[in-house]
């Protein structure tokens, strides 16, 4: 029975061997599962804390994912053109009747819009009015992404390498399609109006108020705005256009139309497709953000000063600051009068003496 | 052990081996094809089949493949990174565990228990999402969660025969 030795510091009992390394296996298993969670939890912490991060991982992956969603889109645009195309063949006697009488009553309104566009022109050349102008950056394809419940988003075929930068509008034929979000060398990602987390300002174009177009993870838009007039409704068909407000969006880029106005907030359907946004326009940002400088201040203007200066008295100007501004009741009109005297006396007295008090 | 170890490795053993990531790869790219459906939320097929293999398959479908296969979906789907990451390992742990304390598998009971499994992975999505500054509403993450259950039956029947299919080929 004694053919092994006994067990010293060198050899150890070696007791069921496979039930020991099996307990450790295991043993490491767990330690190592409990290691990779919580480094996972640790990737969620540091993006809470830095949200960049995420961004810049995410940007570098979108030029790998590119061409395997491309790939895999392929066949499903294929049937979606093959569906269009069948559609547009079976009802093109209606359309074309229809868009010959939209044409019709487009023109009558082209030639109204010219002159109105004139005017505008002459009327912004008298103003001297400085509008920011849209600017191209780049031409992509978009394909969309469906995948997490509640984000929208779609991979777009232009990258740094095009100009493209975080942040820039995308808008596609329907209308805006949404916003740039992470940008790879060769591609980025965009994230689509009807994303959760899309704000997009806009306003309704019948009455002019303002609002956000809120995303909400489905197919539809949520219309959140304050109510401006109590006589006026949103009305179903009525139009939101971007405002402009953020100065990211340029102003007048068709979003949505309002298809049930009663809910609240009232639900729109975004003009582009999100699924289907084909070729899309990637502009820089409307408005860039302003870099301030250090201008001197402006000179003070005569006009301003001179209700400070009214005093009927005119010898007794070395001391007007102190007058009570009652006393100057008596003049009020007199102000074209007295503009001399007031253009030598600005340096010995406050700038607002507050005449009107 | 090293010895039982150390069998052939035919291609069909390759697959076999592969199989299970393999599926959860596909169903990731399929979930991320852009499918014109309403709603457009499509069945979380991957976390699915993270929960089939693990069950079916424990050796195939470790912890730290689920986290593999979850950061791989966070880089895929362009969400915040690390939430699948952690769910999907998480998922692969927590069938473990009931594995090892309840006998016998009848569909109703595994349904039932991934109904509950899914849904607080969809909970803990949208908490997670949340947490990290996203204000995605709690309903669509609950639509998938259900289509998801609905999708179970047919899930698990293809990867029972997959697998039946592979282990025939690797003899």
């Amino acid at each position: 029975m004694s053919r092994l030795p006994p067990p010293n510091r060198l050899r150890p009992a070696r007791r069921t061997s496979f039930a020991r390394r099996d307990s450790n296996l295991a043993l490491l298993g767990a330690l190592f599962a409990g290691v990779v969670i919580a480094f996972a939890l640790l990737m969620l912490l540091l993006q809470r804390v830095n949200p960049d991060l995420g961004t810049r991982m995410r940007g570098a992956t979108a030029d790998a994912l590119s061409p395997i969603i491309s790939v895999a889109m392929a066949p499903v645009e294929g049937v979606r053109r093959l569906g269009a195309l069948i559609g547009d063949h079976m009802n093109v006697v209606d359309k074309n009747r229809e868009l010959a009488a939209d044409l019709k009553a487009a023109q009558r309104r082209a030639a109204e819009t010219e002159r109105l566009a004139a005017e505008l022109d002459r009327m912004e050349a008298l103003l001297a009015l400085r509008r920011p102008e849209r600017r191209l950056v780049a031409s992509a394809v978009a394909s969309a992404v469906s995948a997490e419940a509640g984000q929208r988003q779609a991979i777009l075929s232009a990258g740094l390498s095009d100009g493209v930068k975080p942040r820039m509008p995308v808008i596609a034929s329907g209308g805006l399609a949404g916003r740039v979000t992470d940008v790879g060398q060769g591609a980025s990602r965009m994230m689509l109006l009807t994303d959760a987390d899309s704000r997009i300002p806009v306003k309704v174009l019948r009455t002019g108020w303002t609002g956000l177009a809120v995303g909400t993870g489905g197919t539809l838009l949520d219309f959140q705005f304050d109510i401006a007039s109590g006589s006026d409704k949103i009305r179903v068909g009525d139009r939101l256009v971007t405002s402009g407000d953020g100065g990211l969006f340029p102003p007048g880029i068709p979003v949505a139309v309002i298809i049930d106005a009663e809910a609240n907030p009232p639900r729109a359907r975004p003009l582009a497709n999100p699924t289907g946004l084909g070729t899309v326009m990637i502009e820089a940002p409307w408005l860039p953000p302003p870099s301030f400088v250090a201008a001197p201040p402006a000179a003070p203007e005569a006009d301003k000063v001179v209700p400070a200066a009214v005093p009927g008295t005119a010898p007794a100007a070395a001391t007007p600051a102190a007058k009570p501004p009652a006393a100057q009741t008596s003049t009020p009109p007199a102000a074209g009068a007295t503009t001399p005297p007031a253009a030598s006396t600005p340096p010995a007295q406050p700038p607002r003496p507050a005449p009107a008090r | 052990m090293s010895n039982l170890n150390r069998e052939r490795i035919t291609p069909g053993e390759i697959a076999r081996r592969l199989l299970p990531a393999g599926t959860v790869l596909l169903s990731l790219l399929v979930m991320a094809l852009p499918l014109p459906l309403a709603w457009g939320v499509m069945p979380n097929l991957a976390l699915l089949f993270v929960i089939l293999w693990a069950s079916i398959q424990p050796r195939l479908m470790p912890v730290w493949a689920g986290f593999l296969l979850g950061l791989f979906a966070d880089l895929l789907f362009g969400g915040r990174i690390g939430i699948w990451a952690l769910i999907f390992p998480l998922a692969v742990g927590v069938v473990r565990v009931a594995e090892e304390r309840v006998e016998g598998h009848s569909l109703a009971v595994d349904w039932a228990f991934a109904a509950l499994l899914v849904m607080l992975a969809q909970l803990l999505a949208w908490q997670l999402n949340s947490f990290l500054g996203s204000s995605a509403p709690l309903l669509p993450f609950l639509v998938q969660g259900a289509v998801t259950l609905i999708a179970y039956p047919l899930a698990a029947t293809l990867g029972a025969r997959t697998q039946r299919r592979l282990t025939d080929l690797g003899g």
